[in-house]
């Protein structure tokens, strides 16, 4: 059997426009596929040729996971720049206080792509839905981490040290490598629904994902049957990212005025933190929201009364 | 058998075949065949996307071959992919064993 067997000529010529990639990894595709068709064919046995398109999603599939696989390292490591560099901005006002937000806002859907990628990495397939909720958890971090620099750039350059405008050329270098990553792992995604891909797990609820960090480790039977797993999940969750945001604040208040003023001035000092606590806690609830119309933090209303996966 | 049983346990599949041996796509599926006496099968849309992935994660290796007919891809398992079939294996047998209890109870 030669290499030049007009059907599989006609199946590879069909399948390579499908493909996507960049033309090396291609040509080792098709090579790959030409040499199992003809293998098949010299083997003797009666096997059909897979339809073109199956083969080709599984392949988009490949892609979109290395692809979304890059996208996630990136956005994690702008996330990280992001924070760690706006430790050493001093910027007030409005561009200070988005900045505040959107930090918030990059770190949290950074820590949800990171886990929904944990969870869908190691599976034999990952099924449409589920990629797109992370890439989006992506896009958003990565979005997020874009605009405020757009808003705090100006200001933080009028006031830069040395450290500052590295921090922020850092910040924006990875974030647009980042973003261009989500980009390529989207278009995969777009591919393997245009190519009717099948398979994989239904995208599960963050609240599924983030189950150990939301004290869903037994002993709340009793709350979860009163109040339904997905409520006293959501509740569960309020109180742990409470709890972080508040011991924090308490830490940040006691390390600058300390306990030289007396109990008096630390319990001033604590009672201003528990205000703050009380405003982010408020944000913390109204971003969870809002996160859960584009993240599906938690699982829809008919699967909200029992546990699931 | 149903293609999802063999889908699920895909890499479990294709790391045990390989570990005798380095072996190209058709050959993996040939020598599946043979040793579940033609019971488990494996699709090219799912061979190879597989195979690539598990080359991804450092658990196959794989090279062009000079001694074919024709270029040829050939894939081998990794120290990492050897530590990662046991491991599995394992865990499969304990999960077997545990099925098989349930059913026959």
């Amino acid at each position: 059997m030669s290499a030049s067997d007009p059907a599989v000529d006609a199946y590879l010529a069909e399948l390579s426009p499908l493909l996507g990639g960049t033309a090396r990894w291609r040509r080792r595709v098709l090579a790959e596929v030409e040499d199992h068709a003809l293998s098949a064919l010299e083997s003797g046995r009666d096997e059909e040729l897979p339809a073109v398109g199956v083969v080709a999603a599984g392949f988009a599939e490949t892609l979109a996971r290395r692809a979304f696989g890059r996208a996630e390292e990136w956005t994690l490591g702008c996330a990280a720049a992001f924070v760690v560099s706006t430790q050493t901005w001093n910027v007030g006002g409005v561009p200070g206080a988005a900045g505040w937000i959107t930090s918030q806002i990059a770190a949290a859907a950074a820590v949800i792509t990171w886990l929904r990628w944990r969870r869908l990495r190691p599976a034999a397939t990952v099924s449409v839905g589920a990629l797109a909720l992370s890439i989006r958890s992506a896009a958003l971090a990565v979005g997020s981490v874009l605009v405020a620099l757009a808003l705090d750039a100006p200001a933080v350059l009028g006031s830069a040290s040395r450290t500052v405008e590295i921090g922020l050329a850092v910040t924006g270098g990875l974030a647009v490598v980042a973003l261009y990553f989500v980009v390529c792992a989207d278009g995969c995604r777009r591919r393997m629904r245009r190519l009717g891909h099948r398979g994989g797990e239904p995208p599960a609820s963050a609240l599924e994902v983030l189950r150990w960090a939301v004290l869903d480790v037994g002993g709340f039977g009793a709350v979860d049957r009163i109040l339904g797993w997905a409520l006293a999940g959501r509740m569960r969750t309020s109180a742990v990212v409470g709890a972080v945001a508040g011991a924090a604040l308490a830490g940040a208040s006691l390390r600058e005025h300390g306990l030289a003023g007396g109990t008096h001035q630390a319990l001033l000092s604590m009672l201003a933190a528990g205000v703050l606590f009380a405003i982010e806690g408020g944000a913390v609830v109204v971003s969870a929201l809002l996160f859960d119309r584009l993240l599906r933090l938690w699982p829809p209303a008919d699967q909200a009364g029992r546990r699931i996966g | 058998m149903r293609n999802e049983t063999t889908r699920g346990q895909l890499d479990l599949l294709v790391l045990a075949v390989l570990a005798a041996g380095a072996l190209h796509g058709y050959g993996i599926v040939s020598e599946l065949r043979r040793r579940s006496d033609e019971d488990l099968d494996m699709a090219e849309g799912t061979l190879y996307p597989a195979l690539h992935r598990l080359e991804n994660e450092g658990l196959l290796a794989s090279s062009w071959s000079d001694d074919a007919p024709r270029r040829r891809r050939v894939y081998q398992v990794t120290r990492r992919g050897a530590q990662e079939l046991e491991s599995r294996r394992q865990e499969w047998v304990r999960f077997a064993a545990a099925v098989q209890r349930v059913v026959e109870t």
